[in-house]
């Protein structure tokens, strides 16, 4: 039984994007942020986020242009065949590092916060290969997934947050936008980083009942992914404030180490806050996973895609233990950023919409285009 | 379903392969030969012989089970109407010289069911399955007529789904008493019952019940479709067909509801769901099956709102903790005793001072037992089962904690969950909740609160993958229009919900008016309110 012949809804992409893009990013994002910023951390937020949707947004137009084909296929049409190979190849690549990035940061976190003993090994492949477990049922069961622990991520995570509310200093805020306008783009592009996720679009809007709402449900969800982002980075900056936050690894979590839940059973609240990202990183990991797969897949024109899911766990497994502590995987995330993020996920799709425009390329309605398009149909 | 048609499909010849036809015999002796050649040391069948006519010229035999048949209906509608009846009337002579047969047909049997048949192994066929053949000398013609009447239980209160408030009419074991049940409930030409037969040696009658006009199509011939493909020597109970039919047999969550009430049946129609009756047990089928539905208590429905959905949150609960409880219990002793109270924490470790085990052996011991002792009370008669539970429940659980081999939280914990699992509405789905906690204590023993984590991804990630004919087992939580919802978690006031859900029926959606608040001067309930 081939298990990407069912459909997603445009709802579900909402929530794929949701929970694919909201990932280890969060952890670090208030210190990135005021590392660049100070205390107008949080308009570089808006800023990377209106660019992140008028990208995402573009990546959708791009996928209208060429119904029934993901950017594997179309990309061979825009840049040649050869090129076309190597992008779909770069694409992979980009998808195995984010992954392996996931499960070392996610593992390193837990062995900090959770399980100070258990080895980081055993820990990154259990949840990496919970994850296989995940992207090898495909696209419908994911979109389900993510539609059921969207919720489950956020309603809890503002719940506990609640409390802090009366620890908030907004004073830590000020002075508002006292950044030069110069800084503060430079800055963006850092933060843009947190939103990588969207470029997924580019494989996902085939597997849409509706291609065509692919772009509304990219514009409902940045905007609300920024909302997201917004409340962490303001409430992490109030409670901390500025000082503090620049020299906390990982200040998001940090601030439920100081939240007391009135009257509650809990002592600590921030173990359950670390269920709650489990639950998140899982999404992310199966996310940017079923991209390095999907791709691979339709490289390959497989029907089913889940042979490929195993052979690709050792590799990313791999990708994980290279970095030898914490430090040097933010120092990896950077560079990584730099040359792979920012081009695969803003770069060559824009260039590509732009490619297709300059040769006047016009959607073909209700055709299959290709072999595999058709088979995916 | 290709591996089922690979599964099941025999690859061997067998001796179980349908008979060559055969046509009756003009011989009366012949016909009965080839009966009691075939029905050789059958000695349950009965054979009467009569002759009927003024020279008693006309040979006749009747051929029934014994047991089986209705036998004042063969007394009085056949041997007294042929052998007494016929001779006083007066039929036209032409007729009655001309067409022996046909007169028996329209004129002298007086039952109410009865039809012609040419071939002699259906007719077998109908005589094993309680109907009564009718031979005439001269004519190759079988005529069965329909004396089924065998003793059966009759209509009872349902054991396994007791309502507080509700119809106490619970399904029986006769097909013809069930589809009875149902059509009484659902007085309308749109619902279908259609009837085949299964099982190469059981010939079990089974029904296919649903409502035209709401029916899903697709599901339904998917339906036909997996019926068809079922190749089986008998059917004993409507388990046999469910696991022929449900789609993932790897799944421990069941992906067919059975239920022995007609009104959650009759509900189950209305919303466009397909309902399979076996015969000779009480338990229909219902497909397709959602987690949300298999929560559900046909009481829900008959309750206010208010209360309904406040029971229906805490069967959610109830679920929960009996998957989660004692993987909890094990991950906060063995790994985090720093995420609850600092009080609570040290009475805890206070307690299991004296347990020689780790948490998780204790916990697994008191868990063997609780699921121990439910299997023996299960099994045995009323009184010997209360005894059960008072030994497992006094005996064992205080002398075990005075003994010091566990603690009493533990017992505690082990009642909740054990308390919790059984609120949950039907047994079937109480069951991979009770088996997938002691995967979760497992993992808690590895992994801590982490390995629980692992393990509630696993279990959602098999319920998001898995379907019952073509319905994500998930729905209505996912993937389908937000109304659906009000009929999920909670239940919405019986008013507000307007629509059938879309993820069961295929269209003609609209199953209740407001007419209240429609039209001006209209008081009462809609009259297309249908219950649930």
């Amino acid at each position: 039984m081939a298990r990407n012949d069912e459909k997603i809804t445009s709802n579900q992409l909402v929530a794929i994007m949701i929970s694919l893009i909201i990932g280890i990013g969060i952890l670090s994002l208030p210190r990135e942020v005021t590392e660049e910023a100070g205390p107008d951390g949080w308009a570089l937020i808006i800023i990377g986020g209106i660019v992140s949707t008028i990208v995402a947004f573009i990546i959708t137009r791009l996928g209208d242009l060429f119904p029934g084909q993901s950017v594997v296929e179309y990309s061979k049409t825009l840049l040649t065949t050869p090129l076309g190979i190597l992008y779909s190849l770069g694409f992979i690549l980009y998808f195995l590092f984010f992954c392996a990035f996931e499960v070392r940061v996610f593992a390193e976190v837990l062995k900090q916060f959770l399980l100070d003993r258990t080895p980081t090994e055993v820990i990154a492949a259990t949840f990496l290969l919970t994850s296989a477990y995940m992207v090898r049922q495909g696209v419908a069961s994911m979109g389900r997934m993510a539609e059921l622990l969207v919720p489950a991520i956020i309603i809890p995570y503002f719940l506990f947050l609640l409390p802090a509310v009366g620890q908030m200093k907004y004073d830590n805020l000020l002075p508002v936008l006292r950044t030069s306008p110069l800084k503060l783009l430079s800055g963006a592009a850092v933060v843009t980083t947190s939103y990588l996720g969207f470029e997924l679009a580019l494989l996902l809007q085939v597997y849409m009942k509706r291609p065509k709402d692919a772009g509304k449900a990219m514009l409902i969800a940045m905007p609300l992914i920024m909302v997201f982002y917004l409340a962490v980075v303001i409430s992490t900056v109030s409670v901390l404030g500025i000082h503090e936050v620049k020299k906390i690894i990982w200040p998001s979590l940090a601030i439920f180490r100081l939240i007391k839940v009135p009257g509650a059973f809990l002592e600590n609240i921030h173990g359950f806050i670390m269920s709650i990202w489990v639950v998140s990183i899982f999404m992310t990991l199966s996310g940017f996973y079923y991209g390095a797969v999907l791709t691979l897949s339709r490289m390959l024109k497989l029907k089913d895609h889940s042979l490929l899911v195993l052979p690709l766990a050792p590799v990313i497994y791999f990708f994980s233990l290279v970095p030898d502590n914490v430090a040097k995987v933010y120092d990896f995330l950077d560079m990584f950023s730099m040359y792979l993020g920012i081009p695969f996920g803003f770069i060559f799709p824009v260039g590509l919409y732009v490619l297709a425009k300059l040769r006047g390329i016009k959607p073909k309605e209700g055709k299959d285009v290709e072999k595999p398009a058709a088979k995916n149909d | 379903m290709d591996l089922l048609n690979k599964l099941f499909k025999p690859k061997k010849k067998d001796d179980t392969k349908e008979m060559p036809r055969e046509k009756g015999f003009a011989d009366l002796r012949k016909n009965l030969q080839f009966f009691k050649e075939r029905l050789k040391d059958c000695d349950d069948v009965v054979y009467r012989e009569f002759s009927v006519g003024s020279k008693s010229q006309y040979g006749f035999a009747i051929i029934y089970v014994d047991g089986m048949v209705d036998k004042f209906l063969i007394n009085e509608e056949i041997l007294k109407s042929l052998m007494l009846e016929v001779t006083r009337s007066r039929p036209s002579p032409g007729l009655f010289s001309d067409n022996i047969y046909s007169l028996t047909l329209k004129g002298a049997v007086t039952s109410g069911e009865v039809k012609e048949e040419e071939y002699l192994d259906k007719a077998m066929t109908s005589l094993l399955s309680g109907d009564t053949l009718l031979l005439v000398d001269g004519y190759r013609k079988v005529i069965v007529i329909g004396s089924k009447g065998w003793t059966n239980r009759g209509v009872q209160e349902p054991q396994t789904e007791s309502v507080v408030r509700g119809p106490r009419e619970g399904f029986s074991e006769t097909l013809r008493i069930n589809t009875s049940l149902l059509r009484r409930r659902l007085k309308d030409p749109n619902l279908k019952i259609k009837q085949l037969q299964m099982g190469k040696q059981s010939k079990t009658d089974i029904a296919v019940a649903y409502m035209d006009n709401i029916v899903n199509r697709g599901v339904l011939e998917e339906v036909n479709r997996r019926l068809e493909a079922i190749d089986i020597d008998g059917v004993m109970d409507s388990g046999y067909i469910e696991q022929m039919i449900e789609d993932n047999w790897f799944s421990p969550f069941p992906q067919v509801q059975n239920t022995e009430r007609p009104d959650k049946v009759a509900a189950a129609l209305l919303e466009g769901r397909v309902a399979i009756i076996c015969d000779n047990t009480p338990f229909v089928l219902l497909v397709p099956a959602t987690l949300n539905i298999l929560f559900q208590a046909s009481e829900d429905y008959y309750e206010r709102w208010f209360v309904a959905s406040a029971i229906r949150l805490l069967r959610y609960v109830s679920a929960s903790v009996s998957y989660l409880f004692p993987a909890v219990y094990i991950a906060i002793t063995s790994y985090h005793p720093g995420l609850i109270p600092t009080d609570l924490a040290l009475y805890i470790a206070g307690t299991r001072s004296t347990v020689p085990f780790p948490a998780f052996i204790e916990a697994l011991l008191m868990e063997a037992t609780l699921e121990l002792l439910r299997e023996a009370g299960i099994r045995l008669p009323g009184p010997i089962g209360q005894t059960i539970g008072i030994v497992g429940g006094l005996v064992i659980g205080t002398a075990a904690v005075d003994a010091g081999l566990v603690s009493p939280i533990m017992v505690i914990i082990v009642s909740l969950t054990a308390i919790a699992s059984f609120t949950i509405s039907s047994y079937n789905i109480a069951i991979p909740f009770r088996l997938l906690r002691f995967m979760l204590m497992l993992l808690a023993l590895i992994l801590g609160l982490y390995g629980i984590m692992i393990g509630i991804l696993i279990t959602l990630v098999h319920l998001c993958s898995l379907k019952s004919f073509g319905v994500p087992y998930l729905s209505p939580l996912v993937g389908t229009p937000y109304y659906e919802l009000k009929d999920s978690f909670i239940k919405a006031p019986r008013i507000s919900m307007q629509k059938r859900p879309e993820s069961l029926s295929g269209g003609n959606d609209v199953r209740l008016r407001d007419k209240r608040r429609e039209g001006p001067g209209k008081g009462g309930k809609s009259e297309n309110g249908k219950k649930r």
